[in-house]
């Protein structure tokens, strides 16, 4: 569901006005999806003050490349990836390791979670899950698991190897299950 | 996808946060400042492109104007130079009204009178054939005219020192074939001696200077027609002080 148009104005012609430098929809368009960013860019960053300042970087971004949008997308998800190239940015490389996927990796067992188990976690549960992870873990978890990105395009993205990336999703994959696991056995 | 990455997407994938107050304030300036500067490169990068597409119509411009020099030289010699006219024949030097009288122009004019004279026979009922026999007849005359005159157009008169500039006379015979406007060029040593010499001899045996451009020649052969130009190629003026330059750099070089 799109974002409340504020002022019953299409997101084009917020765009627009906010091309011509009027203030007042460059800021109706700010309202319409920091919310969701802001969400974003907590996923990503270790804490609130790292998140916030991604979160500014990112929409100063957006303004100063807003002509650059050309409608062949949704607005949404420009602004989405600006967002996740300026979290990404700001996060240390060093978070990941180069190493390759091992064959016992790829037998990796999809143990279905419990769905009603899991509709009892609420969404800050599972962000904290997320953010228990460790960094490498937790930010190709979050661009393969939520944001829809493929191995080769966040290898490209983080520039290391399609083959780290898919080692950090497996086993991030792993920790969390049996976190959620864990949390089944005291809810049981 | 995994199971456990759809749950994950379901629930976060549009989760949202309240944003904490004064975040736009803090935006809002860096954005426009951002904005402003990209604006200003923007009218920064078109003010460029404005001066070079001037200078690049500048440079069109005075290419063209020197295409056509050689033309405009040629009438301002006409009127100024009196010295040429001096080493040329007085029948040579360049006269408008001489010039309409080519034989095209003689041509024209007789195809006139004989237009004028159909259109008199016609209304006094002189039959057709007696009017093209008085059209050939008349473009017969013509032609034997102008052929005439041609044969009659003198020739570069010798001269003992050569002009050495750039000068515009009207000749006859120029590489073997007729033309109406020739640019002489000359060359000095520093003697002041005439380093160029046409190899062109006239009826007294002496060379003429030697000429580069040719305008208006009715050379058949080299499909003349009105305003073909025949360049001549230059002669290489050797350039002793440039080459020891050269000779210098390249042992410098070479050390």
């Amino acid at each position: 569901m799109s974002p409340l148009k504020p002022n019953s104005l299409t997101e084009r012609d917020l765009i627009e006005r906010s091309l011509k430098g009027d203030r007042i929809s460059q800021r109706d368009l700010f309202e319409m999806y920091s919310a969701k960013m802001l969400a974003v860019c907590q996923r990503y960053a270790r804490h609130s003050a790292e998140a916030e300042d991604m979160f500014q970087e990112g929409f100063i971004r957006v303004f100063s490349n807003l002509d650059k949008f050309k409608y062949d997308g949704s607005f949404e998800g420009w602004v989405r990836r600006i967002m996740i190239n300026t979290a990404l940015k700001s996060i240390k490389k060093k978070s990941f390791k180069n190493e390759s996927i091992g064959l016992e990796d790829f037998q990796e067992k999809d143990n279905r979670i419990d769905p009603e188990v899991f509709s009892k976690l609420s969404v800050d549960d599972l962000l904290s899950l997320i953010d228990e992870l460790p960094d490498g873990y937790k930010i190709v978890f979050n661009l393969y698991a939520i944001e829809g990105y493929s191995h080769k395009e966040i290898a490209e993205v983080l520039d290391i190897e399609v083959s780290t990336s898919r080692s950090q999703l497996v086993k991030a994959r792993r920790m969390l299950q049996r976190k959620i696991e864990d949390l089944q056995k005291i809810a049981v | 996808m995994k199971h456990i990455d759809k749950l994950f997407k379901e629930k976060l994938y549009h989760h949202e946060v309240e944003v904490p107050e004064g975040m736009w304030e803090k935006i809002a300036p860096i954005a426009e400042e951002e904005s402003g500067r990209a604006i200003l490169w923007f009218w920064f990068a078109g003010l460029i492109a404005l001066l070079l597409g001037s200078y690049g119509m500048y440079k069109i411009i005075t290419a063209s104007n020197q295409e056509i020099l050689p033309n405009t030289l040629v009438y301002q010699n006409e009127i100024n130079d009196t010295q040429n006219s001096q080493v040329v024949d007085n029948n040579l030097t360049i006269n408008q009204d001489q010039n309409n009288l080519t034989p095209e122009n003689e041509l024209a004019t007789a195809l006139e009178e004989v237009n004028a004279e159909i259109k008199r026979n016609k209304s006094m009922g002189m039959a057709e054939s007696n009017q093209q026999e008085a059209f050939h007849a008349k473009k017969q005359t013509t032609t034997k005219a102008s052929s005439h005159k041609t044969e009659q157009k003198p020739i570069i008169q010798s001269t003992s020192s050569p002009i050495i500039s750039n000068t515009v006379e009207r000749i006859t015979n120029v590489v073997g074939v007729p033309a109406d406007l020739v640019i002489t060029k000359s060359y000095v040593n520093k003697d002041g001696s005439v380093i160029k010499q046409s190899n062109i001899t006239d009826e007294t045996g002496n060379n003429g200077p030697i000429y580069d451009v040719i305008i208006n020649s009715e050379a058949k052969d080299l499909n003349a027609g009105a305003l073909l130009r025949i360049i001549e190629p230059l002669e290489d003026i050797p350039l002793p002080a440039f080459q020891k330059g050269i000779k210098k750099k390249t042992q410098k070089g070479i050390l």
